[in-house]
């Protein structure tokens, strides 16, 4: 009786040891929850969550201050990354925040640019190229498509237009959807 | 000991199929030549890699074997004129593609003379299998040859892996069924075919090949047979090995293991395991570049089916519309169902025929109904395991299913999806008609996306943290600006406080007059002459606003900056103004009529007057671009196939080459505005500049030519980042001068102008994180912290300047 | 002129569920012939009681979850799960027995986890045991075979005492209790399988009659193999290890433990390998997998048929390695093509 008594206390101590020292030894350093958030978080910097920028979002969001369904850029799978890091049941985006659409690209018309540079103070992330009085433009690769060269400019000669799609960028369709409309997507492609 | 020696036995693969063959609905049809066609069409991408870049402009006229387009980059492949005759455009066209997403193509329209010109072949050489490998390749790049078999991979990239192969294989098994035009090449110029391999094993620096042909196609086998004792000495070390016909041990993976064992998945490729791959067809066209120095412009296409009058092989013109060799083979029969390139099992059914045969095209399947499955409505998989027992990269078809279908991507990717070769056994047997490849084609393109997406937020977000910082610093530094302005006026007395209190305002204001002006030009002009009169601040600027466009759109106008340089210096006089409008009608009329080559576009760097204007050319010619919208121009320059670091010198040289005109042109009062610039910085300004506006060229879909090759390449990209922020850093050290400076010179006009201009376009030149800064950025976000890290940056930076 | 587009392959070897299913309605037939020739018209009454019920309950099923009838009843995977229950059941039980077991089979154990392809148990084994453990006096008295009373009951007797009146008299005359049922409540006696073994009721190798039976069985079972309709796998495993694990134990105690070619010919052993266990939707799918569920299952049904509460446990056997299915594939995955060993 006191052996097996002494035995398991024994056991106990030991793997209560081995466990103590597991957890201090191969502890996993993870990223402040911050951190984790803004990495899903797609970057567009435009603001749209309330917020000036991704990371004050984040921020605010790691504090608890903000939902986590206020990003239209990240969409509905932004929001289900967000609610995998937060550990919670993803909803619906946040109506009030905007609506999710297709990657955008913002386009100077540079007929009509006159080159106040307005814009390019505007860009969140340096995108837009030009100098004073003289035609902007903006690189595309860099562009978010966050929309906020759009309203400062003076003449309107900025606009947003969806990303062209490219032979490398083509997506093929779920079956799931076009099963649908089983002959009809490729005839209407042609 | 030879490797072949070893090789005593076939090996398996697991799953395959028996797929009924339909091979002798065409593999007796001899292969005939489709007559010339009126109008070929040659989409610039044809090849996995870069689209090639077109080299003729629209109107040109151009023989047969010229080339069109070169190979950009290393992974890319030249095409050439099928044909003599005129190109009539170059525009994007639909290509087989399943999004029907429009390439960028060159349309030519033929003569009817099929002439040769006088330069389009190389000699022919008769010795050819005493060549020096790297001439061979180079040949073998020239022609513009990718791989025939379908995958259209450039043939002179597979070919550079000299030294690392053991064992070249040539594949002739051609698995798929209905297909028979490498069948076909094999009967009938087995000699080419063996010369090729011939000649690729000299490129390649092998003793070893293996010929792998499936044992349905006795007759071709034999005619190798025979065409490897005509080379006898010749063919040692080649074997020619039947293997069973089983679907699909004509993919590259596949073949390579039923001859030689070996198995090579994602994670080894080819090269790695020293065998590597070639097609029959590719063989053959590498024999003909070689000997008869003749580019790939034409290939063997099978046209069959039962949908077809009289199926058959044709030798057809890259290029050629498939409706051509369906109307050579008879046109379509009541029963034609689906249209379909390549293969029943891994082919690419289209809408239509309106669309052009490109290199990697081997058959034109015109499927009966019952001939194929018809669309049917799929059924819940019942994890029967038939496609598991079916697939031959051994994979788990049906749990990629159900993890692509739940778009559960990560965990379709931990059961290996990027394995799948998409050969389609899996849903050939799949009892409940599930369109299992679609599936995985859907998973992995959905996988790529994010991955792009991805880095893309990654790069927004460097960006969006330097751009924090540089406000940042910014801040600071109009702090110590406004020191500055507040001690040289105290020492300058009274005649500082001339100058328009708010330069930014005036600038604003200004430039809202010239987006009217652009509505009402004449009228503006006008304003412009008037104004020059008077000297208030605000007109002046207008007015050199004017002038400044005038000029650019005068500079598009010239060819020579020499020119340039003196015509800025030039004051406003009627004559002046005059010849502006005249130069600015020359403008016009080059941009509709699509301006010639202008390489030096790319140099206007932006301080000085002159730099402005040119800049503003630079815009002139990329509008002229766009109107014409033709990827001709730029060309003219580049054309001799300049590598990206080539082209970034020539920016360069061409950038220092106007520095120094504009350092020497004769002073004048607007020189004060950018006193403290070297020649030296001005060029390194005028490099910034001239990436930037490469990059920006690539951006613009409808200029896919010179510009947009060195601007795709990451390291330009860094390049481009680097010299943005020596050009801030420049920029920044000299703005206070600067400023201080035009608060004295504040009743000179041009100064005037210069000075609202200095401080904007320093905060115009956007700057990017360096790698190091970066780095930086990410230790301490803090502000004092990110101060530091950009004094110590800057320097660093500057050292790499060369 | 317009031509559809549709992803490649273009072509398909013309398999499908419908064609699977039948196949091994094929492969029943043999089983199903030799249960009528040993215990008389009861199963071909209890099958046609379970198809009806099955093809209604799956029309219902499929009406009120807006599926296309035609399509998905011309699968025939209802079908197959009423034989299988018929054929699971005993030949004389109650009309209600069997209407019961389909209608929970189909409606709950199939339709309310998906329907087809979707359910993680084997919907007939759901029936069954749903019946066996509600109903264990009707489920366990089966009718003698033929070759212990000499005649089998007549269909006008099937159809009364399917339908009628169930008297205790009547039915004790035509049924029997299952050899592994004597088996356990005789050991449970205290005898040894000896003595248990020379009662009349079991034959040559196993129960009497039945060896004929699971000899059918095992004859549609192999060729539903060769055909690829069923993984060989499964009941390779299953009986390999059911042989395996009885020899065991049968040398270390023969009084104790009955000897192998007993476990492998009486009851539902083959019948189960062949039939229950190879039901895809529920089974493991990797080859690997599948051999390791073949086994799990031998060897559960040898653990219930000796240790456990119930006379027969392929039906649980089945039932407990659905649950594991999932899991052995995910630790059972082939090594993909090219990739190192
Ligand atoms: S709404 Fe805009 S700023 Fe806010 S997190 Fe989303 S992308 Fe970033
Ligand atoms: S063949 Fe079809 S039904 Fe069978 S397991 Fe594969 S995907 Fe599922
Ligand atoms: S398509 Fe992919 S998964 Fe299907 S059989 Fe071929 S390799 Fe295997």
């Amino acid at each position: 009786m006191l052996s097996a008594v002494f035995a398991l206390t024994l056991l106990a101590l030991t793997f209560g040891l081995l466990l103590g020292f597991a957890s201090v030894q191969f502890r996993v350093e993870g990223d402040p929850l911050a951190d984790r958030l803004d990495a899903v978080l797609p970057q567009t910097q435009c603001g749209q969550c309330g917020f000036p920028g991704c990371r004050p979002y984040a921020e605010a969001m790691a504090r608890g201050e903000a939902d986590f369904n206020r990003c239209p850029p990240g969409g509905q799978a932004g929001i289900e990354a967000l609610a995998a890091v937060l550990g919670v049941e993803p909803k619906p985006l946040d109506p009030e925040n905007g609506v999710e659409q297709a990657a955008m690209i913002a386009i100077v018309d540079e007929n009509v640019c006159i080159g106040c540079t307005l814009c390019l103070q505007a860009c969140p992330v340096d995108a837009i190229l030009g100098s004073a009085k003289h035609m902007h433009t903006v690189i595309s690769q860099e562009c978010t498509g966050c929309g906020l060269c759009v309203a400062p400019c003076p003449v309107d000669c900025i606009t947003l237009q969806p990303v062209p799609a490219t032979l490398a960028t083509w997506k093929w369709p779920s079956p799931l959807i076009s099963a649908n409309a089983q002959q009809e997507p490729a005839r209407a492609a042609a | 000991m030879s490797v072949l020696n070893t090789i005593t036995r076939l090996w398996r693969f697991h799953g395959g199929l028996h797929v009924p063959e339909h091979k002798a609905e065409s593999n007796s049809a001899a292969i005939e030549a489709l007559p010339l066609p009126a109008q070929l069409v040659l989409p610039l991408q044809q090849h996995i890699g870069a689209a090639a870049r077109a080299c003729v402009r629209v109107g040109e006229r151009v023989h047969k074997g010229d080339a069109l387009a070169r190979a950009d980059g290393y992974i890319s492949a030249a095409l050439h004129a099928p044909t003599s005759g005129t190109v009539v455009a170059i525009e994007p066209r639909p290509v087989a593609h399943p999004s029907g997403i429009p390439v960028l193509s060159v349309v030519l329209e033929s003569d009817g003379r099929d002439e040769w010109g006088p330069n389009s072949l190389p000699t022919p050489i008769e010795d050819y299998l005493r060549l020096d490998p790297a001439y061979l390749r180079e040949r073998v790049r020239e022609a513009g040859i990718v791989g025939l078999g379908g995958a259209a991979f450039p043939t002179a990239v597979k070919l550079n892996a000299e030294g690392a192969i053991r064992v070249l294989v040539l594949n002739a098994a051609e698995c798929e069924p209905y297909i028979t035009c490498d069948d076909r090449l094999m009967r009938e110029r087995a000699h080419a075919v063996i010369g090729g391999l011939l000649l690729m094993r000299r490129a390649l620096g092998v003793k070893d090949c293996i010929i792998g042909i499936e044992d349905n196609k006795p007759e071709a086998a034999a005619a190798l047979q025979a065409a490897l004792e005509q080379f006898a000495d010749d063919a040692e070390d080649v074997l020619l090995q039947q293997i069973p016909t089983l679907y699909p041990s004509g993919s590259e993976q596949q073949l390579i293991r039923v001859l030689t064992g070996v198995e090579i998945g994602r994670s080894r490729r080819p090269v790695d395991s020293g065998i590597l791959c070639q097609n029959v067809a590719t063989a053959a066209a590498v024999h003909d570049a070689v000997t008869e120095g003749r580019p790939l412009i034409s290939r063997v296409v099978t046209v069959t089916g039962s949908g077809i009058s009289t199926p058959r092989n044709l030798e057809v013109l890259i290029g050629t519309p498939l409706s051509a060799l369906i109307e050579y083979c008879g046109g379509y029969t009541p029963r034609a169902a689906r249209l379909i390139i390549g293969g029943p099992m891994m082919g690419l059914a289209l809408p239509g025929d309106d669309l052009p045969i490109t290199k990697g095209m081997n058959c034109v399947l015109v499927a009966g109904a019952d001939d194929v499955s018809a669309p049917e409505e799929s059924m819940p998989c019942i994890r029967c395991g038939e496609c598991m027992n079916a697939c031959p990269a051994n994979l788990l078809p049906q749990q990629m299913y159900w993890h692509a279908r739940a778009r559960e991507f990560d965990k379709a990717q931990q059961v290996n999806l990027f394995d799948c070769i998409e050969c389609g056994c899996c849903a050939a047997v799949c009892p409940s008609h599930l369109p299992l490849v679609q599936y995985y084609r859907f998973a992995k393109t959905e996988i790529w996306a994010a991955e792009r997406e991805k880095k893309k937020a990654e790069q927004a977000r460097a960006r969006h943290e330097f751009h924090l910082y540089r406000l940042e610093r910014e801040e600071a530094e109009k702090a110590a600006r406004l020191q500055a302005k507040k001690s040289a006026a105290q020492q300058r007395g009274h005649e500082a406080e001339t100058p328009a209190a708010d330069p930014k305002q005036a600038a604003i204001a200004a430039a809202l007059a010239r987006a009217q002006a652009k509505k009402a030009a004449a009228k503006a002009e006008a304003t412009a002459g008037e104004s020059s009169n008077e000297l208030s601040p605000e007109q002046l600027e207008k007015l050199a606003a004017a002038r400044a466009r005038a000029e650019a759109k005068r500079l598009a106008a010239t060819q020579t900056a020499g020119e340039a340089a003196n015509d800025a210096t030039a004051a406003l006089s009627p004559e002046q103004l005059e010849k502006l409008a005249a130069a600015r009608a020359r403008a016009e009329a080059k941009k509709a009529a699509s301006a010639p080559a202008q390489a030096n576009a790319d140099a206007a760097p932006a301080l000085s007057p002159e730099q402005l204007e040119k800049l503003a050319a630079a815009r002139a010619r990329a509008e002229a671009k766009k109107a014409a919208s033709a990827p001709a121009q730029a060309n003219a320059d580049a054309a001799p196939a300049l590598s990206p670091e080539q082209l970034e010198k020539l920016a360069a040289a061409r950038a220092r080459a106007e520095a120094k005109k504009a350092a020497s042109a004769p002073a004048q009062a607007n020189a004060d505005a950018a006193p403290a610039l070297t020649p030296e910085q001005l060029e390194k300004l005028a490099a910034a500049r001239a990436r930037a506006e490469a990059k920006k060229a690539a951006s613009a879909p409808a200029q896919a030519n010179a510009d947009a090759a060195p601007a795709l390449s990451p390291e330009q990209i860094e390049k481009l980042t680097a010299a943005r922020v020596r050009t801030e850093a420049k920029k920044a050290a000299q703005e206070a001068l600067a400023a201080a400076t035009a608060a004295v010179a504040a009743l000179d006009a041009d100064a005037q102008e210069e000075a609202p201009t200095a401080s904007p376009a320093a905060e115009a030149t956007p700057a990017p994180l360096t790698e190091e800064q970066l780095a930086r950025l990410a230790a301490a976000r803090a502000r004092a912290e990110a101060k530091k890290a950009a004094q110590s940056g800057k320097p660093a930076s500057s050292d790499q300047e060369q | 002129m317009q031509f559809a587009t549709t992803t490649s392959p273009h072509v398909h070897l013309g398999n499908s569920v419908g064609r699977v299913m039948r196949r091994v309605v094929y492969a029943l037939l043999p089983g199903l012939l030799a249960l009528v020739w040993i215990f008389g018209p009861g199963v071909l009454v209890q099958a046609a009681i379970a198809v009806s019920t099955a093809l209604a309950a799956e029309a219902l099923m499929l009406t009120l979850r807006g599926k296309p009838l035609g399509r998905f009843l011309g699968d025939c995977s209802a079908l197959v799960t009423a034989l299988l229950l018929a054929i699971a059941l005993p030949p004389l039980a109650p009309w209600w027995i069997t209407v019961l077991g389909t209608g929970f089979a189909i409606i709950i154990a199939k339709h309310l986890y998906g329907g087809l392809g979707y359910n993680p148990f084997n919907p007939a084994m759901i029936g069954y045991v749903v019946l066996l453990t509600s109903f264990p006096r009707e489920m366990s008295s089966w009718a003698a075979p033929l070759t212990l009373h000499g005649s089998t009951p007549d269909l006008a007797t099937t159809l009364a005492l399917v339908f009628g009146e169930r008297s205790a008299e009547t039915l004790d005359a035509v049924t029997s209790a299952t050899v592994l049922d004597l088996l356990r409540t005789q050991i449970g006696l205290g005898h040894s399988v000896t003595e248990v073994r020379s009662s009349p009721v079991f034959g040559l190798l196993g129960a009497r009659g039945w060896e004929w039976v699971n000899l059918a069985f095992l004859a549609g079972g192999l060729w539903m193999c060769r055909q690829r309709t069923a993984a060989w796998q499964i009941p390779a495993g299953m009986l390999g290890a059911l042989a395996v694990i009885s020899t065991l134990f049968w040398l270390v105690d023969a009084a104790r433990f009955a000897p192998p070619w007993f476990h492998l010919f009486s009851g539902a052993a083959i019948f189960g390998a062949f039939f229950i266990a190879t039901d895809p939707v529920s089974a493991s799918t990797t080859p690997r997998g599948r051999l390791i569920y073949g086994a799990g299952i031998g060897v559960l049904t040898w653990v219930i048929r000796s240790v456990g509460g119930f006379p027969d446990g392929v039906a649980f056997a089945v039932l407990l390695m659905n649950i594991a299915a999932p899991t052995i594939d995910q630790y059972t995955r082939p090594r993909v093509f090219g990739a190192r060993a």
